[in-house]
This record gives structure tokens, C-alpha cells and sequence, in this order.
């Protein structure tokens, strides 16, 4: 914490620089909030941490029996189930993860109003913590692949990316709405809402495929700018087909992802210095 | 007394450049009537209704400079700007106008174990509490026997918090503070909680921070601490600085008119 702190504008570049330096300095503070995230959570459960692992198993479980004999396109999937899951793993991350990181500032005013450090580090805690429920859910997803004998295949390479993708639109967002959520505390309704909407118009329970066909193409885009959509289909191709992502979708994912990160950490940024003031 | 304080007026002068610097500093906070809303927001701006909230100066026009190892306590009534000052200070908010500099590490008790948990144990917050205070994980754990040595609570570290008394809580608080051990120590009150025998044990351990040359700022209501532990004092009026000087001439005059 040296140097003058200044009223006047920053310069967001160097000040970034600065920010990682600091951020990295708190990364024992990062973990312990992950830390502390997980205790407050599941101390007080009988069940501990086989409730985190039985509400996903019983949502993907219902979904999986139900849609394997309702189907929603006219082609039916093979592997139906796995389709199911890689569309509802990266859509559950985002929506799980942004409804705690909304509220995460608001949550911890005491933090914010009494100590010095960087704040980036509470929305981050959040996002890594929900890692966990990702991890779980994908060793239900290597099950289902084991049983079906679909293998690994070279098109896995790809995956890396596209977790880094997934992970640029969660962090930009968390950043973005919980600057917000200290502006305007109804953030969070309107979170949940367009979690919903955004539900619908992601490719959970039909493939992007058949979006392609009955849209028109400029309207085709514009649903490409959900990243979800190119997220969700990359790892369809290369999971279940083996092939490698299809170039607009992610590319537009890509593109997206990278704005919210951009957007998100200049916002939280500029913003952060005045959370204690308005708590 | 001049809200500026020139260099010839401090006790310590000779000691070259101040560790805290305020320039000028002015804080303004913006009341808002009721809590804000997006939509309801969005409506309003549309309207043409964008002016919300009356502007209330917590601080004006303050000026002032601390050096190296010096101590001095900030007084003023109910509202007077002192715990903003402090803030302002510790950094966790940010001057409307003016300039704040800090050159050195700030421990800042603005609250005694800031963002402890219930849910957690002693331990567990020792940690928490630690690592945001700004120390890393091998220091945290070489300092840990310490911290729990100093607070006398061996048989309860591993007892959830919500079963401490306040007291023990604080105990705790301080012992994390004083062992992360920063150059500029900031205290907003921290010294009137716990019971005699815990004051003692501060008021030793502060003395013990100023023999070691450390900085120590401090919002006090008790003049008895007050005089013991600094020998300058800003008295602090509706934000403005009203006299500043040394101990016995600011708190005489503090106290005839409070």
C-alpha cells in the first residue's frame, strides 16, 4: 500500500500492472476467502459436501431420463446424455457462479469498509470456488464417456481453450455485476432473470446445429453472441464428433469472452475505489 | 491555529520527509435518501430526474503531516470526521479533492478483527483475518504461536467464534494486529474495548510500537490515553481541522468546550 492515492483520473494500463503485482501479493488472502467459502458452506450440513455433488446429480439425473424419451429434435442425438451434459456443465458454471458473485462486495461490507486490499480478489474467490462444482460434475460427465466408450480423441487438445474462454466470460461478468450490484442493489433479480431467459437461448437441450438452420443468418450471429453457444458447441464437436471447433462460434465466443474480461476489469477497477463509500 | 501546518510547528520536523501527507483533503459523501435501484433508476434518469441525494462534506480543507515514529490522536466530537479521517488515511476510501500519501506498510485497525467469522474457527480467522491485513502464508504460520500465545485463548482456537465471548474476540483482533507488524499503525477506537487487564496488555504493546519508532494514529475519547500515549493532537470540528498542537494545550481546550 505505498505511494500518493490520488482523487484525480488514472491511468488504467499502468495501474493494471500495479493491480496484478498487488493481487498476487494477496493470494494467501485469495485462498483463504475460498477457503472460508467452502467452511461456512458446508459446516453447518449434516451432508456436508455430498449436498454440492447430489444437487447437480439429481438435476442432470431427471433431465437425462426425462429428455432421453422426450426428444426435442426431430434427429435423435447419440449419447444423448453426454450431449446433455456438455450443454448443461459450461451453462451451469456460468449460472451458479453469477448470482454469489453479484452480491460478493455487498456481502463482505465489513471487509470492504474496515480493511485494504484489492477488491478484485472477492469476485475472483467466488468464480475459483465454483471451480469445485465444475470439477464434480465433469468426473459424472468421464463416467457417462467410460460407459459409452466414447475416447479421447486429438480434438481434445482443444479444451484448454475453450475452459479459458468459459472462464474470461464468468470472471468478466462477476466483475462487471458486482461493481453493479454496489450501485444498484436490484442487480441480483435481474441476474436471475436473465439467467432464465438466457436458459432457452443457449444450445442445452438441442444442438446449435439446428439454430443454424431455422434462423436467419445476421439473426444466427446475433445468438452467437451468447458465448455460451459457442462454448457449448465446441465441446460437442470435439467430444462427441472429434472435430475441431467451428470457427464463427467460437471466434465470436472468443471475442465476446475477451471484451467482458476487458470491460469487466476496467469497470471493477475505476469503480472499486469508491465501494466504501457507498456500502 | 491554521488548518495548514507548516513544518516548524510539528515536534519531530527535523526528521525529514512525513510518512502520512494530506494535502488539502477534502471527502464528500452523497446521502441518499433511499437505496438506489437500476430500474427505478433508469426511469428516473429518463424522466430527467437524474440529481438524487444531498452532498454532506465529512472532511474539508484538511492539511496535515505525520513523520516517521511519531504519535498523535485525533478528537472531536460525535460526527466530527475523525473515523473518516482515518479511513482516508488507511486508504480504504478516497479523497473527493486533494492529495493523500502514505509512505510505508499500514496496519489499520479501523475495527478489531475486521471480517471475522462466526462460522470459522479462531484458527481459521487468524488466518483470514491475517493474510487480508496484507502477510503471506509462511509469515502467517511462523507468527501463529504468537498471535495465539498473546491473545491467552490456546484451549479455544479451535472453537468456532461464535462461541467467544466479545472480549475474547478482541483479544484475539489485536493479537493478529500487532503481529503483522506494520510501520504506521491506525487505531479508530480500538483501545476502549476489552476488559483492564487487555487494555494494559495494549497499552504495553503500543509502547512498545513507539520505543520500536513505529507510527501510531489514533481516535481516542479517553483523554487519559490520549495524553499518555502522544504528545500532538488534531482536534477535528465538523470536518475542519479546529486546533492542532501539542497534548496539553489542544486537549485543555477540548475539554473546556466539550
Amino acid at each position: 500500500m505505498n505511494g500518493p492515492r490520488r482523487s484525480e483520473k488514472i491511468d488504467l494500463a499502468s495501474d493494471s500492472r500495479n493491480l496484478f503485482r498487488e493481487i498476487w501479493a494477496y493470494r494467501f488472502a485469495l485462498w483463504n476467502l475460498i477457503l472460508k467459502d467452502f467452511r461456512v458452506r458446508y459446516r453447518n450440513m449434516s451432508l456436508g459436501m455430498i449436498w454440492s455433488i447430489l444437487n447437480p446429480l439429481v438435476m442432470l439425473g431427471v433431465l437425462v431420463i426425462v429428455f432421453s424419451y422426450i426428444r426435442l429434435t426431430s434427429r435423435p442425438e447419440e449419447h444423448f446424455a453426454i450431449f446433455l451434459l456438455l450443454g448443461m456443465i459450461p451453462f451451469n458454471f456460468f449460472s451458479m457462479t453469477l448470482p454469489p458473485s453479484t452480491t460478493c462486495i455487498l456481502d463482505n461490507t465489513a471487509l470492504v469498509k474496515k480493511l485494504i486490499f484489492p477488491r478484485h480478489i472477492l469476485p475472483l474467490s467466488v468464480v475459483l470456488a465454483q471451480i469445485i462444482h465444475v470439477v464434480i460434475q465433469l468426473s459424472l460427465l468421464a463416467i457417462f464417456l467410460v460407459f459409452s466408450r466414447v475416447m479421447p480423441n486429438p480434438a481434445w487438445l482443444w479444451l484448454p481453450l475453450l475452459f479459458l474462454v468459459e472462464l474470461g466470460v464468468v470472471l468478466g461478468c462477476a466483475l462487471i455485476l458486482s461493481a453493479l450490484n454496489v450501485y444498484y442493489r436490484d442487480t441480483l433479480y435481474l441476474v436471475q432473470s436473465a439467467l432464465a431467459i438466457l436458459f432457452w437461448f443457449t444450445p442445452i437441450f438441442y444442438p446449435l446445429s439446428v439454430v443454424k438452420v431455422s434462423l436467419k443468418p445476421w439473426v444466427y450471429r446475433i445468438y452467437l453472441l451468447n458465448p455460451l453457444a459457442g462454448i457449448i458447441d465446441s465441446f460437442r464437436r470435439i467430444v462427441l464428433e472429434g472435430k475441431a471447433p467451428d470457427g464463427m462460434s467460437l471466434g465470436i465466443a472468443t471475442g465476446v469472452a475477451g471484451l467482458l474480461i476487458v470491460v469487466g476489469w476496467a469497470i471493477f477497477s475505476r469503480k472499486e475505489r469508491l465501494f466504501a463509500d457507498k456500502l | 491555529m491554521t488548518t495548514n501546518q507548516t513544518q516548524a510547528e510539528a515536534p519531530q520536523a527535523q526528521a525529514g520527509q512525513p510518512i502520512i501527507q494530506l494535502n488539502g483533503v477534502d471527502k464528500m459523501f452523497r446521502l441518499n435518501k433511499k437505496k438506489p435501484f437500476l430500474v427505478h433508476d433508469a426511469v428516473r434518469r429518463l424522466l430527467g430526474r437524474g440529481k438524487r441525494g444531498e452532498d454532506f462534506w465529512a472532511i474539508r480543507d484538511v492539511s496535515l503531516s505525520v513523520w516517521p515514529g511519531e504519535s498523535l490522536a485525533v478528537v472531536g466530537g460525535n460526527g466530527a470526521g475523525k473515523s473518516t479521517l482515518l479511513s482516508l488515511i488507511a486508504g480504504t476510501i478516497s479523497p473527493t479533492r486533494g492529495r493523500v500519501t502514505i509512505s510505508g506498510r499500514v496496519g489499520a485497525l479501523l475495527e478489531l478483527g475486521a471480517g471475522f467469522h462466526p462460522d470459522l474457527t479462531g484458527r481459521e480467522n487468524v488466518y483470514l483475518n491475517a493474510s487480508l491485513l496484507g502477510i503471506q502464508r509462511d509469515e502467517a504460520e511462523a507468527q501463529f504461536e504468537h498471535i495465539v500465545a498473546y491473545s491467552e485463548l490456546q484451549e479455544f482456537i479451535d472453537v468456532p467464534l461464535r462461541n467467544y465471548s466479545s472480549g475474547m474476540q478482541v483479544r484475539l483482533g489485536f493479537a493478529v494486529a500487532i503481529h503483522i507488524h506494520p510501520e504506521i499503525l491506525i487505531m479508530d477506537e480500538v483501545m476502549s474495548v476489552g476488559d483492564q487487564s487487555f487494555q494494559i496488555k495494549c497499552s504495553r504493546s503500543i509502547r512498545q510500537f513507539q520505543e520500536e519508532g513505529k507510527t501510531i494514529l489514533f481516535v481516542s475519547h479517553s483523554p487519559g490515553q490520549v495524553s499518555q500515549l502522544c504528545r500532538r493532537v488534531i482536534w477535528l470540528d465538523h470536518g475542519r481541522v479546529k486546533m492542532e498542537g501539542p497534548t496539553k494545550e489542544v486537549l485543555a481546550a477540548y475539554q473546556q468546550q466539550g
